[in-house]
């Protein structure tokens, strides 16, 4: 079974994520701030990490770059959920260059994340 | 006349008066004293001739002499005692006395220059006081202007100390000429060192952020060229801190228009930059906070409707559905709500950049597709050069967004065309409905806040009325304009924007 790792720190769309992903076949690891998202991709090296750029207290741009500068980890894909929108987040070019896939998260739903997901790890 | 002629007649006719009395008063009285006397008494004839010329001397020689003597005495004694005592007054200081009588001779003449010399003297003398009084008036305005000065110097130390502002004066040899407590407290150099110091030495800029050196603005100033308003600039202390400032020039020209120096005023605006990371913080955690929720609850509803949750009743379909609409309502209103803050608190962020119009256009129409064919008509793109624009195309997405989802919302039937034509350093994009169409009394409300036509409460499509000021304002912050080409009740409408092709100064972060 493949393994999704989330960095989410609101716990409501955690849950969301991972009814969404566990529902479907895949096993899901959350991790709610960023160091303990940076331990736990070490640690349990999943097949695909998903940092919510949008976390208020959390930075999830500090978790990308950490991910992609530490050798255990630069190579594990990464995806983010960004937001929506004319705002763009300060994501250096490089680092976006990195990122596997992004989603505006006011334009999707759970099930078009899957969709994406799926495809990243080639299960269709 | 001749003095010396007056003294000769003088002594002539004495002298003639002497002899012709003599001559007439001797032979009678020798005859009446001596004759007489016995002639063998040679010693009684002696005394006898003794007695007549003394006689002859107390009647004529004595009286003759008097009378020479008072005109002696009017004509040269008296004159000169005159004299004496004038000159003497005069020496006392009294330059009033003057000779008064002139006799026509060389006395009188000496009485004439004493006077003009009196005179003189007189006249000298006032010039001097006249001279020292003029001088004393002299020094006096000196005195009252060095005070007016003095004080015009006090109120300008007094403005200049008391000015929150660094205000530096550079002459064009580039030296320092005016440094101001305000500049010393900046950047830490005192004014002895800063005068007649090279600004180069003492006025340190670099770049807020990175640190790395800045264009020269005031050597440029210095040269005539026009300031480029550098911004985001910090100024560097003596103690290495990077303080960021705000700054003005003035140049200074003289009577010729040549450029005579620089007057640099430089605020610290530490506070105003920690005020807008304030704003930006507030507003970046206010969407994150507001958004977070709002996305989880689209989400669930997403998520149950699909049956992730188990099988929904059927009669639930519908309120879910309409929770579903309000959500979206909700954030539609949320992210706009905080584009206002954004424009309003002058904290939008702007990023420019080659944008080709005819692929942003297509992009978005393409995603918009899905809420036409719910309605029966066409959106489609028409003559869309391809121009390549500087801009910043997130917002203008969210422009496009706004136009045609408005144009959709109000059409049932026809088209809804999006096209663009150049002009210029000006594109031009309209976006043409066969709707509805606006009111020319509706018009004028439609770019306000909270503007929505029709207030009917059933017919009001949902939208969050702010749609139309927030395009306008990121057109308008990008260097155009949004208006409304053209529209009439039952005829359609279309709106068209306005963007520069190149980008006049410097955009990059407002």
């Amino acid at each position: 079974m493949k393994k999704i790792l989330i960095v989410e720190d609101d716990p409501i769309l955690l849950k969301i994520y991972t009814a969404k992903f566990s529902k479907n076949g895949y096993e899901v690891v959350a991790a709610s701030g960023g160091e303990e998202g940076i331990r736990k991709v070490g640690e349990e090296k999943p097949d695909l990490v998903i940092v919510d750029l949008m976390m208020p207290k959390v930075d999830g741009v500090e978790v990308l770059r950490k991910l992609k500068s530490n050798e255990e980890t630069k190579n594990i894909p990464v995806a983010i959920l960004t937001v929506i929108h004319h705002e763009t987040v300060d994501l250096p070019k490089d680092l976006l260059d990195q990122v596997v896939y992004y989603w505006i998260k006011d334009q999707v739903n759970p099930s078009d994340v899957l969709n994406d997901v799926k495809k990243i790890l080639g299960d269709n | 006349m001749k003095l010396s002629v007056k003294l000769a007649i003088l002594i002539f006719f004495a002298i003639s008066l002497a002899i012709i009395i003599s001559s007439l008063a001797i032979p009678p009285l020798i005859n009446l004293i001596v004759k007489p006397l016995p002639n063998d008494n040679l010693m009684l004839r002696v005394v006898g001739y003794f007695v007549a010329f003394f006689a002859i001397a107390v009647v004529c020689i004595i009286p003759i002499s008097i009378a020479v003597w008072f005109i002696l005495a009017k004509m040269i004694i008296g004159p000169v005692v005159n004299f004496t005592r004038v000159t003497k007054i005069i020496s006392s200081g009294n330059l009033g006395e003057r000779i008064k009588s002139f006799s026509k001779d060389e006395i009188g003449d000496l009485g004439r220059n004493i006077n003009t010399m009196i005179d003189h003297l007189a006249g000298a003398f006032q010039n001097m006081a006249n001279s020292l009084k003029n001088e004393k008036n002299k020094e006096k305005e000196l005195a009252l202007n060095l005070h007016q000065l003095m004080i015009e110097k006090a109120k300008d130390d007094a403005l200049l100390t008391s000015m929150g502002d660094a205000v530096i004066a550079i002459d064009r040899d580039k030296k320092i000429l005016v440094f101001n407590k305000a500049a010393t407290d900046l950047t830490g150099v005192n004014l002895n060192e800063a005068l007649n110091a090279f600004y180069e030495n003492i006025l340190v800029f670099v770049e807020e952020k990175e640190g790395v050196p800045v264009d020269d603005f005031i050597k440029g100033a210095l040269m005539g060229m026009e300031d480029k308003k550098l911004k985001h600039i910090a100024i560097v202390s003596r103690s290495g801190q990077r303080l960021p400032v705000s700054y003005s020039l003035g140049i200074v020209y003289d009577n010729d228009k040549n450029i005579v120096g620089v007057v640099v005023v430089l605020r610290d605006i530490t506070y105003e930059r920690m005020l807008d990371k304030m704003k930006d913080e507030f507003l970046s955690i206010a969407s994150h906070e507001l958004r977070t929720p709002m996305s989880a609850i689209k989400n669930l509803i997403s998520m149950i409707f699909e049956g992730d949750y188990g099988e929904i009743n059927q009669g639930l379909k519908d309120p879910l559905k309409d929770i579903g609409t309000s959500t979206e309502r909700l954030i539609q209103l949320v992210n706009d709500m905080l584009d206002v803050s954004r424009i309003e608190s002058g904290r939008l962020k702007i990023i420019i950049e080659d944008v080709q119009i005819k692929g942003l256009v297509e992009e978005v129409v393409k995603l918009m597709q899905p809420l036409v064919l719910q309605k029966q008509i066409k959106l489609i793109a028409e003559n869309i050069g391809s121009e390549i624009i500087r801009t910043d195309a997130n917002k203008i997405k969210e422009v496009l967004n706004n136009l045609i989802g408005n144009a959709i919302k109000f059409t049932d039937q026809g088209q809804v065309a999006v096209s663009a034509k150049k002009a210029g350093n000006l594109i031009y994009i309209s976006v043409t409905d066969s709707g509805i169409g606006i009111a020319k009394e509706d018009q004028s409300k439609l770019f306000s806040k909270f503007s929505q036509v029709n207030t009917n409460q059933f017919v009001r499509p949902p939208g969050t009325g702010l749609g139309l000021y927030i395009s306008r304002e990121f057109v308008r912050k990008l260097g155009g304009d949004l208006w409304i080409e053209r529209s009439e009740e039952g005829k359609g409408a279309t709106f068209t924007f306005s963007l520069p092709v190149l980008q006049i100064g410097n955009f990059a972060q407002i």
